[in-house]
């Protein structure tokens, strides 16, 4: 089980990441997020919603309404030019502490 | 049929209650919860199930508003400002008085709770302070787990013997060659004797020898002398404090004398503190063993042929007894080996923890009466029944007044409580009313302290070296108590809708009426139990104590063999003694009946022509020619040993009816029989049957009758039964003392009536019947309390019923006849599910005794009249109140 905190902190950088790649909705996120850490991380609905909220109130996503194939309304959610500038800065911060971790974790002659 | 549509509008108009959730945000999750539920029925549930799922995983409104409150809130902790805080002091007062207003208002219900858990709880303490008295057997010897006893685990010359005595010398020879022992210590029992210093009065003391090394082994704290010197000469002993002060009174008693039995002075070297009483081992005065070996110094290198001592042995860890217990054949092969291959007997030692003694322990030459561990077993179901039967009351009550709290309940609701905190407060509340039944179990406790001192014959006792254990207990009852009565009150209590408690007019649901049904029917199913349990245990000894045994136990007395070399010829003393008036017959026995037999010899018989393939055992019993009259036994064939025939003594033996059957004869009468006289196998005596004596019973009913032969002879030492017709046996009892001194001089006169002796081998059934009973009248007191509240309040809720069934002409007898039909027909459902379990549990105890009484359907149908009848009163009473209640009183509209 990750911890509440880890989860907390890494929901913002998975969420930007995913809508890297395109917009997307909810639901999907949801399941995008649950298949990729191998059902490590399985957000709650009730946790998901708030955070996209946030982060469009943040300004670093934005939402649009679109009635989807089945006839149904969705909110999709893609990346604003501030959202890209801030996933690189999340992803540069968590990319130093990977690799602090990493050199940690290595075996002791490989560091130098 | 599952509308999902509707369910999923329904679901959507719940959500109107969130503070953070506008429109968008709703469209939103229904989409979301649209697609989880699609994508569930594409996985094969169903859609009912599907939307279930979907649902429980959304969360509800809080949990969506809680989570968005934590995504935007800029403090690191804190709650949403709609939610009310966790906890609020200033609600405490509230409850508190809630409490005690609801308490006071209600007496009748608040005192039928408090005085059921109070008598359920002073039950349970009484029965947990018992069971943990006899948990603590032996158990305050420091290092009690590495402390074990030698036991004999053998077969001599026929006679299976398992006894906890081993031969004087194995002591010191294992302490000496094994260094695992780290000392090993022996105690030999004397007798209860008369002790004396100088000219005050003799006082009785149950005095033992013992070594030094009792003071290694055991803790036994010394108050006054050293306790590596004090028993290392003859003639010194060590007093218990509470015998030091009885014979020496403020005086310091070491180095002063006692006189023991009239005869011995002893050295006081030392002086301990008293026994507690959860040792096995008892004594007021410990005698140095020295002073036994200096009496009979073969005793001290006698390894076959004694086995007086107990031998304790103190190990350095506990894990050396099986490795010990394995080099101990060589010890009997060494030591004994040679007497044992002429004997041919099988013989081991075994090594028995101490803490094993008291409960686990039921041999031959005890050190004294040991209790049963399924006693312990019997009476820690009795608490928990008799504690599951409080809270039931608790529960029913607190359900059946659920009515009453319900506008509190929707009140609290509606300005802002959750269910947490109301399950919170009434779980509070439950364990306060358990804490208040806990002092009143106290005082009952110590009240009834007396009373279960002469029940059960353990003083129990509270002081501060037991609030150790105490406290956590008495912690424990209370926590179990409140939870256990409280929870289904307070979950059932904080579902109500305010909704509709609030609404004028709510009659509210007066509990679960099939759960309350279910609780009072398992409640009188226990005391149905018990009630059969207490009276078949009565039948039982009933049974016991006047069964036909075979032979007259009233009004016969025996005396103890004389002891000692010097000892009278018998005939020259039974010719005394009968000359005494009052006295009607003396005869001389080898045994009595009641006492215990198991040193009673066996013998190996073979009858004349016999064919069987085994051999025969058959108990010996020497006796004299006046036995069988004396004590009113029966001859059915044959006749009885006389003095007219001269040939008798020493060759003419009667039988048992048991023997003779075993022998196969048709006529047993002047047939020969061959018993084993010698236990190398070589030398048989022949016995010719003279007679044929009616079954007796020489043992507690507990045990069958074995197949005896009694021969005309007297071998060693011979109890003198006392046939005696007077009604002065005070007067009796002293010409016989004067003529026992005249004729044994120095001689102990001790002495003991046959039927009483032979009624103390019931005594422990007597203490579980009178405590059962007494447990059982309270396991019913507790259940029909219950049932008094329990109609009490359903009367009061049916009052304007009972009032226009009154207007229309219903009479007083009808309305209790309602209202107490329900309740006696849940009585005789618990009776229907008491008599199998009673059943089965009293047949599986009965089974333990060879002559048992059947099962009395008297007993079943009488334990079911008695729960009725006292169910009848208990509601009656309530019934017969409301129905002579004047109907205007209660249709008088407000």
């Amino acid at each position: 089980m990750v911890s509440k905190a880890l989860v907390a902190a890494s929901a913002k950088p998975i969420i930007l990441s995913l809508l890297l790649s395109g917009e997307n909705y909810g639901y999907r996120i949801l399941q995008r997020v649950k298949l990729v850490s191998g059902g490590v991380l399985d957000w709650s609905e009730a946790m998901l919603y708030p955070v996209l909220h946030r982060l469009e109130a943040d300004g670093f996503i934005r939402s649009k309404w679109r009635l989807s194939d089945e006839g149904r309304m969705r909110k999709y959610y893609f990346l604003t030019e501030a959202g890209i500038e801030e996933l690189a800065r999340e992803k540069a911060h968590w990319l130093s502490v990977h690799e602090a971790l990493a050199k940690l974790w290595a075996p002791a002659e490989d560091r130098s | 049929m599952f509308d999902l549509e509707a369910a999923i509008k329904k679901w959507r108009t719940g959500l109107a209650g969130s503070l953070t959730l506008d429109d968008g945000y709703k469209t939103e999750l229904e989409a979301h919860l649209r697609d989880k539920i699609a994508d569930l029925i594409g996985q094969g549930s169903n859609p009912e199930q599907a939307f279930r799922e979907a649902v429980a995983a959304m969360g509800g409104t809080e949990k969506i508003d809680a989570e968005f409150f934590k995504a935007t809130t800029t403090k690191r902790h804190g709650r949403p400002s709609w939610q009310p805080p966790r906890f609020m002091p200033a609600l405490l007062w509230n409850y508190v008085k809630i409490a005690l207003r609801k308490t006071r208002r209600q007496k009748g219900y608040s005192f039928i709770n408090i005085a059921g858990l109070a008598l359920g709880m002073a039950a349970c303490l009484l029965i947990i302070s018992y069971i943990h008295h006899e948990l603590s057997f032996d158990r305050f010897h420091r290092d009690a787990d590495r402390i074990f006893r030698v036991t004999i685990d053998a077969v001599l010359g026929g006679n299976p013997i398992n006894a906890p005595r081993s031969p004087a010398p194995l002591a010191p020879y294992l302490a000496a060659k094994y260094p695992e022992v780290r000392s090993a210590a022996r105690i030999l029992q004397w007798s209860v004797l008369p002790v004396r210093h100088a000219d005050k009065e003799a006082v009785p003391a149950n005095v033992v020898f013992g070594e030094p090394s009792v003071f290694d082994v055991f803790t036994f704290p010394l108050v006054r002398g050293d306790a590596r010197t004090a028993l290392a000469r003859p003639y010194t002993a060590i007093l218990s404090e509470s015998a030091a002060a009885l014979t020496f009174g403020t005086e310091n008693p070491v180095g002063k004398f006692l006189k023991v039995d009239e005869k011995y002075d002893f050295e006081i070297t030392g002086v301990m503190r008293d026994i507690p009483q959860n040792s096995h081992l008892q004594f007021d005065l410990l005698c140095s063993l020295e002073t036994y070996f200096s009496w009979s110094p073969a005793m001290r290198d006698l390894w076959f042929g004694n086995f007086k001592s107990y031998t304790y042995l103190r190990l350095t860890r506990p894990e050396a007894r099986k490795p010990l217990e394995a080099k101990l054949p060589a010890v009997v092969e060494e030591k004994m080996g040679k007497a044992l291959k002429a004997l041919k007997a099988n013989f081991r030692f075994r090594l028995q923890p101490l803490t094993d003694i008291h409960l686990r322990s039921k041999m031959q030459w005890e050190y004294g009466p040991n209790g049963d561990i399924l006693y312990v077993y019997i009476f820690a179901a009795i608490a928990v029944f008799i504690l599951a039967i409080a809270c039931m009351n608790f529960i029913n009550l607190a359900t059946a007044r659920a009515t009453r709290r319900g506008r509190e309940v929707g009140l609290r609701k509606v300005v802002g409580a959750r269910r947490g905190d109301l399950i919170g407060q009434f779980l509070g509340e439950s364990i306060i009313t358990s804490l208040a039944s806990l002092l009143v179990a106290w005082i009952l406790v110590r009240l009834a302290l007396p009373l279960f001192k002469s029940l059960s014959g353990i003083e129990l006792t509270f002081g501060l070296r037991e609030l150790a254990w105490l406290v956590p207990v008495v912690v424990g009852l209370v926590l179990v108590c409140g939870i256990a009565a409280g929870s289904y009150p307070a979950f059932y209590l904080s579902s109500f809708q305010p909704v509709k408690t609030l609404k004028p007019g709510w009659q509210g649901g007066s509990g679960n009426a099939r759960f309350r049904r279910l609780l009072v029917v398992s409640q009188f199913v226990f005391s149905i139990a018990m009630i059969i349990g207490t009276r078949t245990i009565a039948d039982q000894i009933r049974y016991m104590k006047n069964k036909d045994l075979g032979f007259q136990k009233d009004q016969v007395l025996a005396i103890q063999p004389a002891g000692g070399k010097d000892s009278p010829a018998p005939e020259r003393v039974k010719a005394q003694l009968k000359s005494i008036p009052g006295v009607a017959d003396v005869a001389a026995a080898e045994f009595v009946p009641g006492q215990d037999q198991s040193s009673q010899s066996i013998d190996i018989v073979i009858p004349e022509g016999y064919a069987g393939n085994s051999n025969l055992l058959f108990r010996r019993l020497f006796a004299d020619a006046d036995f069988v009259r004396t004590m009113g036994m029966t001859i059915v064939r044959g006749r009885d040993f006389s003095r007219d025939f001269p040939s008798d003594a020493g060759n003419a033996i009667l039988l048992n009816e048991e023997a003779a059957r075993k022998t196969g004869w048709a006529d047993p009468i002047g047939k020969t029989i061959k018993i084993l006289a010698d236990p190398k196998g070589d030398r048989y005596e022949t016995r010719t049957v003279v007679g044929v004596v009616k079954d007796f019973h020489f043992s507690s009913l507990r045990d069958v009758i074995e197949p005896i032969w009694i021969s005309n002879e007297l071998d060693g030492e011979s109890f003198y039964l006392v046939k005696f017709r007077t009604k002065d046996v005070a007067r009796l009892l002293a010409d016989l003392k004067n003529s026992w001194r005249a004729l044994v001089p120095g001689g102990r006169f001790d002495y003991f009536f046959v039927d009483e002796s032979f009624a103390a081998q019931y005594r422990s059934e007597e203490r579980l019947n009178r405590i059962f009973s007494s447990f059982s009248l309270l396991a019913v007191a507790i259940a029909c309390l219950g049932l008094f509240g329990l109609a009490s309040y359903l009367a009061e809720q049916r009052k304007k019923e009972i009032g226009v069934r009154k207007v229309l002409g219903s009479s007083v007898g009808q309305v209790i006849g309602l209202l107490s039909r329900e309740f006696l027909k849940l009585v005789g459902l618990a009776a229907l599910i008491a008599w199998p379990i009673a059943y089965f549990a009293m047949s599986t105890w009965l089974r333990g005794f060879a002559y048992r009484t059947g099962l009395s359907l008297w007993t079943f149908l009488g334990s079911a009249a008695a729960a009725l009848s006292i169910a009848f009163v208990a509601v009656g009473y309530q019934a017969y109140r409301a129905g002579s209640a004047n109907p205007m009183d209660s249709l008088k509209y407000e």
